[in-house]
């Protein structure tokens, strides 16, 4: 009998156990969702969570880019510094003769290099991003006004990205007129192989995103919530600058009168005291940046801020060129950003303390146990301190204590938090005003241009005793120079010289200037490819359509 | 009911009085061929019965057999199984050990299997492998121990696990490494996890047939596990202990000493002065003597003045010499060391009839040979089995690990605390320690050295002082949890159900101290990373066997199901508060958090069948059908198979009269299985990235979607030969086809559709492309020289014959990756790289081809469609143009990365009580891409940088009879000017990289002493012995530095290199 039972037992167990191999998992068992992104399904599903898409755009333009980039590539910021600023005519890090070959523009043809391939991979992530928005906003649930808002913000970015892009890799416009090959014209997602379009097609595209980009902003009737977020007024800036490289000046000028409506031109002491690290009143469009979303010695900041806690900000100091200063009349408040000897001066140099003043007296910059020779580097202690001291007595944050002093070394890009944490700008009224300034000039106006100028460094309080009467090259020489003075370190500098097809001469400290010997060169508009990066090797290697 | 029950009880008690009447009593001893001990646990049974014994703790046996019984078999793990005719009431037996293996029964996919009956290729190590090796990651065992097998163990760090590759490469994408099953269940842990002391036996599976049935991530092979039971009918207790050095194995690039290195920047800077500054050779000259030191060194630790060094030829002046007090040149010193190693083993296991179980402990403390890496490891196990009555069987494995480490967190690259970039790269004149200006060190109040913490040179950093102030730690669980019921039923069925979980927690903790670092900007920084692992598997199977006459059958039907996730969790903290303490709440902002999970789960539903015929000739045939998560649900389910016949000729009555044929037995195998480790958690969907801006989501692209993703496929055509001969060889011949289809594959689009990672070429897409191939041969073979008496010599090599290819690409065409080129009928590691064309002997120039399908210099043709290459790019020797410049050069195959073949050799002596082993490991044939060796062949102007010997030998002057006109006026093997200007194109990537990668590695050298038994018998203890042994004792490659076993594709590091271990143990059985 308890044989009997213990095999019907068995048998019991045996069923027990087929089922439980018959029973297989139930059908989603497979089935399974990442938490740390989400699909694009999902993204698209609202017109709110799309927006976190357009702020995605706007963190891709300041963020960390690590893998085969790493320290030093953080998205607009990178383009400002290592293409606008070091390649330029008026920015100097002494000290850094290392990286001559980048300030020397020798990486032009240099295709494998990563200084060649970044812009490529920074300006096509935002426009890959940007095209996904236009494409699937459609179909989002949500208003349709919040909807064209949002379109026409993904097409302000695309726009801004081409305008970047051809300004880069394509030849300039005065000698092109547009007709070789630019960049690659890729507006949806297909992936499939295109050419180079030339400039000129790119540049009809960037001013068609545009328009549409303005009807659907005004179709709207929408405003964005936060100042990093693109709209109108980014447009017509955008398409302003875009206007100014393709030598439109009619366009240009027009649109960067409708940009910088609503911004007025910010005060003396928000000039100074918010650091270009906290917006003001003039600023139409910047990153965000804050200590909790820091990134770390990544930042912009943290290469070019005067108190940024990095090496590469202690070490190797900011500069603005010494020529260029050398024209700034002692009365413009923005001379007094940059170390330069007339701090100590007497202003006036026609009393007799001129002569005999503290800073010709005490420190004389040609006396080798004052400075080094060689980099501008103040090695006397006691002026060393006595710069920093000027620095805490006039600026809001600290000169960090680590590190090297330089003359000419600047106190206009700050840094709120270590190692170099700040928002970022990108686009300001006083550059609507010199692109106008450039477009009266450029269009015969003259007289407009003067007005401009004057409005920019008097009417604002910049430079009270400033008059402008030059004209003819005097004139286009004037705007280059306060073009150069108060957009220094903001990424203009090289974009300005190529546009114009200017010369880039950079004199040594030996020759009267403040450039290291390495990178005291002189570089002609059509040297090292014309100031034209070549198509980089990540392009070319894949796409059977370019070369 | 009642009938059948008095039934039953009549029939018993019959058979019982039936048994008293026949019966005869049988007993003897069971001895050790070898030493003549006794064995306990010996398995004694009558010949075709069950009746049957094991002989007790004296090796000592005694059974009732029946009157007609002619035939006792004597069995027992190890040793190899024999027939004694009964002759009379006493047979004693001499066992031997099972050196022909053929009859060893292995451990196999779901199961065991006799290995005469297996008709796969596998290859298996068990306990006494393991036993005698310092290491603590077992998988480092199988190096040289299975030809097919690649083992890269050459990671020195404390703790970590070797790269294997099973019989070349399946996979474009990711992961070519094999499967880990421990005890039956799909393992993701480390194995450096497990203690290999716990460990009976690996068994490799290296063909599609024996391992299809793990068919869904089988395609790189499978490494099965299984960890020790009780085995022995006594109580068994062992200790070890292990006492050892740990130190660097390979030696580093040979580099210049202050004074050539001076001389050698010099001509750099000076060179820099006529390239970049249009000097001329004496204002150049003159240049770089006034401002080398200033400009480019950037310290002076000479006794003359910065400009007061050189004559006009770049020389040091007489009299110029390192101040004395310099002794701290060399970062090396203060940045490794030569660490200890201590292991210490204890276990106990026991077996009866109705239960057995296996109990360990064991404690191992590494310290790395640099200065902060250690491992601190605690492994326990227990492993029981019951087995109550004849129906019911049911085990539990149960192990925990905790181990906490130290580890290099940036030892790889240019990172600034790599402690093998610091060390090979420091240029040789930067000292550890400040100096005052006559050299002497600069003392602290307590009169210590102080180091240099405020060098601009070294951006106020100083590496030695990080790797003491930082901190890189990883703290580490790992519990592992096992069941399993078997019921059997029926007649011949068997149901067994498996469950299996595993949790492992993981924390790093990276700490940046505010004085110095990457701490310094932001007073002080921490980073704590949590993963929790969790795996649980479930298997359900069904067995059902059977034999008539001749016949043998089994048949398996089974159900799995696994599902892995982990969890991550991460902060980011910045501003310590109290100087010490290095936890969350001591830091006073948060600056980051992230946290997310990710889970991946398969489903398998399996067969299998295997018959043979009177042992001689066998066949089986599996199937299973696989789900993967990984794909989208319309194609995610993919179905494998395979079958294998394997035949023992040698039980042919043809063959019996070869008696010099001890065994000999051909097999065939063809079989199909997956891989889906290519495809990442949610390779098919398109996805955005969750980032934060302004406090609000950010979300942008990083995936692009690709639903017809589906299963990787790998077939294997195996054929082998492998026996036995003149009773001291064996031999195996294998040859093998393996050829992958669909490969799972990152295409890389062009750049302009948006990258979707930070990387240069970032714009990809997960695609099923191609087919590759891997065929190849394997040999084998080891013979007695000596066996005679006291004296056993063995010698054995192996050797394997792979060629990887791939067979088909999506249009045929090409597709770049890196420094290689995927092209039909290559391999997929074959270099494509700019092709240096030598050193132009008149100027020292690097020359390279130039690429003229894309560019011309003199264009013949007017309706050209190349480019023009601007002339500052292009140099002109007799006739032929050449360019400077590696985006005008052209690119070639250059060779492949793979060996041509590779083995090892090994071989073993016995005499008396004195054992002694080696086993040397080779690779002959291949190519390594040597960076490292390319920046040490470079100066740069941007910082100055340690600089090895042979850019001595660049080019300085044009060498005598030299013209401009010379045939030979390019150098092939030349080393191009020493020029800061131009030393990014004369050293950009070209094939003058490439290294021979051959090498030989003297892996293992024992020497162990066996106790006599009379003495340890006196001390009351069963076995003792001692053991010397090495790691690493000598790397040979074809240049002094090289690792030749950093990866398998050709590649090398600034990282770790192999460890050598020295040890010496003990080892007691009570």
């Amino acid at each position: 009998m308890k044989i009997k039972m213990k095999n019907y037992f068995k048998y019991f167990i045996g069923f027990l156990a087929f089922a439980a191999m018959m029973q297989s998992c139930t059908d989603n068992y497979l089935d399974t969702t990442p938490t740390s992104s989400a699909s694009t399904s999902t993204v698209f599903s609202t017109v709110e969570l799309a927006e976190g898409a357009i702020n995605g755009i706007n963190k891709l333009m300041v963020k960390q880019f690590g893998d085969d980039y790493g320290q030093g590539f953080n998205g607009e910021g990178t383009i400002k510094l290592y293409y606008g600023e070091y390649p330029g005519n008026n920015f100097s890090k002494p000290y850094m003769t290392g990286w001559s070959v980048i300030f020397n523009q020798e990486y032009h043809e240099q295709t494998s290099s990563r200084y060649n391939n970044y812009p490529w991979h920074y300006y096509y992530r935002l426009i890959s991003n940007a095209n996904m928005i236009i494409e699937n906003i459609d179909a989002a649930e949500g208003t349709e006004t919040r909807k064209q808002f949002v379109k026409a913000q993904a097409l302000t970015f695309r726009a801004h990205s081409y305008t970047m892009l051809i300004q880069l890799y394509a030849q300039r416009w005065k000698d092109t007129q547009g007709e070789t090959p630019g960049v690659v014209l890729r507006l949806s997602s297909d992936s499939e192989d295109l050419p180079l379009s030339t400039s000129k097609q790119v540049y009809e595209q960037i001013y068609k995103d545009l328009d549409d980009a303005i009807a659907l902003y005004k179709a709207s009737g929408e405003s964005r919530n936060n100042g990093y977020d693109p709209d109108i007024n980014v447009a017509y800036a955008i398409y302003a600058r875009a206007a100014l490289s393709r030598e439109d000046y009619a366009t240009a000028l027009s649109n960067a009168k409708l940009a910088r409506e609503g911004f007025d031109l910010m005060s003396n002491s928000d000039y100074v005291n918010s650091g270009f690290a906290d917006p003001t009143s003039e600023w139409i469009w910047y990153s965000y940046g804050a200590s909790d979303e820091t990134l770390y010695y990544y930042s912009y900041q943290a290469y070019i801020s005067y108190s940024a806690n990095s090496s590469a900000g202690r070490t190797y100091r900011s500069c603005i060129s010494k020529e260029l200063l050398d024209k700034i009349p002692a009365t413009d408040m923005r001379k007094d950003l940059f170390i330069h000897p007339g701090l100590w001066a007497d202003q006036d140099p026609n009393t007799p303390e001129y002569d005999n003043d503290y800073f010709s007296q005490n420190w004389d910059v040609t006396n080798p146990s004052n400075v080094n020779q060689s980099y501008d580097i103040v090695v006397n202690t006691t002026f060393a301190n006595e710069i920093r001291d000027y620095i805490a007595a006039n600026f809001p944050y600290e000169h960090s204590a680590n590190g090297y002093v330089y003359l000419y070394e600047h106190c206009k890009i700050g840094s709120f938090d270590a190692p170099g944490v700040g928002n970022t700008v990108h686009i300001r009224t006083s550059e609507m005003y010199l692109i106008e300034a450039e477009c009266y000039y450029r269009l015969s106006q003259e007289e407009n241009a003067q007005t401009a100028l004057v409005e920019l460094n008097a009417d604002s309080g910049r430079d009270p005793n400033y008059t402008c009467t030059k004209t003819g090259e005097d004139l286009f020489e004037e705007i280059v120079t306060y073009r150069g003075l108060e957009l220094w370190g903001e990424g203009f500098d090289w974009f300005d010289y190529k546009r114009w097809g200017k010369s880039i001469e950079r004199k040594s400290i030996a020759n009267g200037g403040n450039f290291h010997t390495n990178m005291a060169k002189t570089i002609g508009p059509s040297e090292f490819n014309a100031w034209t990066w070549k198509i980089p090797l990540a392009e070319s290697d894949y796409n059977s359509e370019v070369n | 009911m009642k009938k059948l029950a008095l039934l039953i009880l009549c029939t018993l008690l019959i058979g019982v009085h039936f048994a008293n009447a026949q019966t005869k009593n049988i007993s003897g001893t069971v001895t050790s061929a070898e030493d003549g001990t006794s064995i306990p646990g010996v398995s004694v049974l009558v010949k075709g019965t069950t009746i049957g014994t094991i002989t007790n703790i004296d090796g000592h046996y005694e059974l009732q057999a029946p009157a007609d019984a002619e035939i006792l078999t004597f069995s027992f793990v190890g040793l190899k199984t024999i027939d004694v005719p009964i002759k009379g009431a006493v047979v004693n037996v001499s066992m031997e050990s099972d050196v022909l293996g053929l009859d060893e029964v292995v451990v196999v996919a779901y199961g065991t299997a006799k290995r005469e009956a297996i008709t796969g290729a596998i290859s298996s190590v068990d306990a006494k492998d393991i036993e005698t090796r310092n290491l603590s990651s077992a998988a480092s065992v199988l190096e040289g121990k299975s030809p097919g097998v690649q083992v890269n163990n050459t990671y020195g760090e404390p703790g970590n696990d070797p790269e294997i590759r099973i019989r070349g490469f399946t996979s474009v994408n990711g992961s070519n490494a094999p499967l880990y099953v421990v005890d039956g269940v799909a393992y993701t842990g480390r194995i450096s996890d497990l203690n290999p002391q716990d460990i009976e036996s690996m068994t490799v599976l290296k063909d599609a047939a024996s391992a299809a049935l793990y068919g869904n991530r089988a395609s790189n092979g499978v490494i099965i596990i299984t960890t020790k039971k009780g085995k022995s009918g006594n109580l068994n207790i062992n200790g070890s202990a292990n006492y050892g050095t740990f130190s660097r194995g390979i030696k580093e690039f040979d580099r210049m000493a202050p004074n050539e290195w001076m001389e050698t920047m010099w001509t750099g800077y000076k060179n820099f002065a006529v390239s970049s500054l249009d000097y001329n050779e004496v204002d150049a000259a003159a240049y770089s003597s006034e401002n080398v030191v200033a400009d480019v060194i950037k310290r002076n630790i000479y006794n003359k003045a910065n400009n007061a060094l050189y004559d006009s030829n770049g020389k040091l002046v007489s009299g110029a010499q390192v101040l004395s007090g310099y002794n701290d040149l060399d970062w090396s010193k203060y940045l490794e060391r030569t660490g200890t190693r201590q292991e210490y083993n204890f276990s106990a296991d026991a077996s009866t009839e109705k239960y057995n179980f296996y109990t360990s402990l064991g404690y191992l403390n590494e310290e790395g040979y640099t200065i902060t890496s250690n491992i601190e490891r605690f492994t326990g196990r227990m492993n029981a089995n019951y087995t109550p009555n004849k129906w019911f069987k049911s085990g539990i494995n149960l192990s925990a690990t905790t181990a906490s480490s130290n580890y290099a967190d940036n030892a790889t690259g240019t990172y600034y605390i790599n402690p093998f970039n610091a060390s090979r790269h420091m240029a040789p004149v930067y000292p550890v320690y400040l100096h005052n200006e006559d050299g002497s060190y600069q003392l602290d109040a307590n009169g210590n050295p102080q180091y240099d913490l405020t060098s601009t040179y070294l951006s106020n950093r100083h590496i030695v002082y990080e790797l003491e102030n930082d901190m890189n730690r990883n703290y580490r669980s790992n519990l592992k949890t096992q069941a399993f019921v078997t019921i059997s039923f029926l007649k011949d069925f068997d149901f067994t159900l498996r469950g299996d979980k595993s949790v492992v927690n993981s924390k790093y903790k990276n700490y940046n101290n505010p004085e110095v670092g990457d701490g310094a900007g932001s007073n002080g920084r921490l980073y704590n990373e949590y993963y929790l692992y969790d795996t649980f598997t479930l298997q359900q199977q069904l067995y059902w066997r059977k034999s008539f006459s001749a016949h043998n059958i089994d048949v398996l039907a089974g159900h799995e199901n696994y599902d892995y996730k982990y969890a991550y969790n991460y902060t980011a903290n910045t501003g310590i508060k109290v100087k010490g303490i290095i936890e969350n709440s001591n830091f006073s902002n948060m600056t980051s958090m992230d946290g997310y999970n990710v889970t991946y789960k398969t489903e398998s539903y399996l067969g299998r069948v295997r018959y043979n015929y009177d042992e001689k000739y066998f066949v089986d045939a599996s199937i299973r059908r696989d789900g993967s998560s990984r794909f989208d649900s319309s194609s995610r389910w993919g179905n494998f198979y395979s079958a294998g016949a394997s035949w023992s000729i040698s039980k042919e009555n043809f063959m019996k009269q070869l008696t010099w044929v001890n065994n000999m037995r051909f097999r065939a195998s063809y079989g199909e299985v997956g891989n889906d480790a290519g495809a990442g958690n949610y390779g098919y969907m398109a996805l955005y990235y969750i980032n934060q801006n302004g406090n609000e989501g950010a979300y942008y692209r990083n995936n692009l979607e690709n639903k017809d993703l589906k299963w990787e496929t790998t077939t294997t055509l195996d054929i082998a030969l492998e026996g036995r001969l003149f009773n001291r060889m064996n031999f195996s011949i294998d040859y093998f086809d393996k050829r992958s289809k669909d490969l799972l594959f990152d295409v890389v689009l062009p750049l302009s559709n948006g990258a979707t990672s930070d990387k240069a070429d970032g714009a990809t897409i997960t695609r099923n492309i191609g087919t590759l191939s891997n065929k190849g041969l394997e040999l084998a073979f080891d013979v007695d020289v000596i066996n005679k008496g006291d004296l056993t010599w063995n010698i054995g090599a192996d050797a394997t014959f792979l060629k990887n290819k791939l067979i088909k690409l999506p249009d045929h065409e090409d597709i770049l990756n890196g420094n290689y080129k995927y092209s039909e009928g290559k391999s997929i590691y074959e270099f494509w790289l700019y092709k240096f064309a030598g050193v132009d002997q008149m100027n020292g120039d690097a020359l390279l081809l130039i690429d003229d399908e894309k560019y011309y210099v003199e264009s013949t043709n007017p309706e050209e469609e190349r480019t023009a290459i601007d002339a500052d790019w292009v140099r002109e020797v007799n006739g032929n143009y050449y360019t400077i410049n590696t985006t005008y050069a052209k690119r070639d195959w250059s060779g492949s990365a793979l060996p041509d073949v590779y083995g090892s050799v090994n071989t073993g002596l016995t005499y008396k009580n004195f054992t002694f082993s080696a086993l040397v490991t080779y690779s002959i044939g291949g190519k390594l891409y040597d960076s490292s060796y390319r920046n040490l062949m470079s100066v740069s102007s941007s910082g100055a940088n340690a600089i090895h010997k042979d850019l001595a030998n660049a080019w300085s002057a044009v060498p005598a009879g030299v013209t401009e006109t010379s045939a030979n006026r390019i150098d092939p093997n030349g080393i191009p000017r020493v020029d800061m200007y131009y030393s990014t194109y004369f050293n950009d990537m070209s094939d003058r990289w490439l290294h021979d990668a051959s090498y030989l590695v003297i892996k293992n050298i024992n020497v162990s002493y066996n106790l006599p038994k009379k003495y340890v018998q006196k001390m009351d203890i069963s076995a003792l012995s001692v053991r010397l042994g090495v790691e690493n004792l000598a790397t040979f490659t074809a240049i002094q530095g090289l690792n030749p076993q950093y990866n398998f594709s050709g590649g090398s590091d600034r990282t770790f290199v192999t460890a050598r271990v020295f040890s010496l143990g003990v080892d007691i059985k009570l």
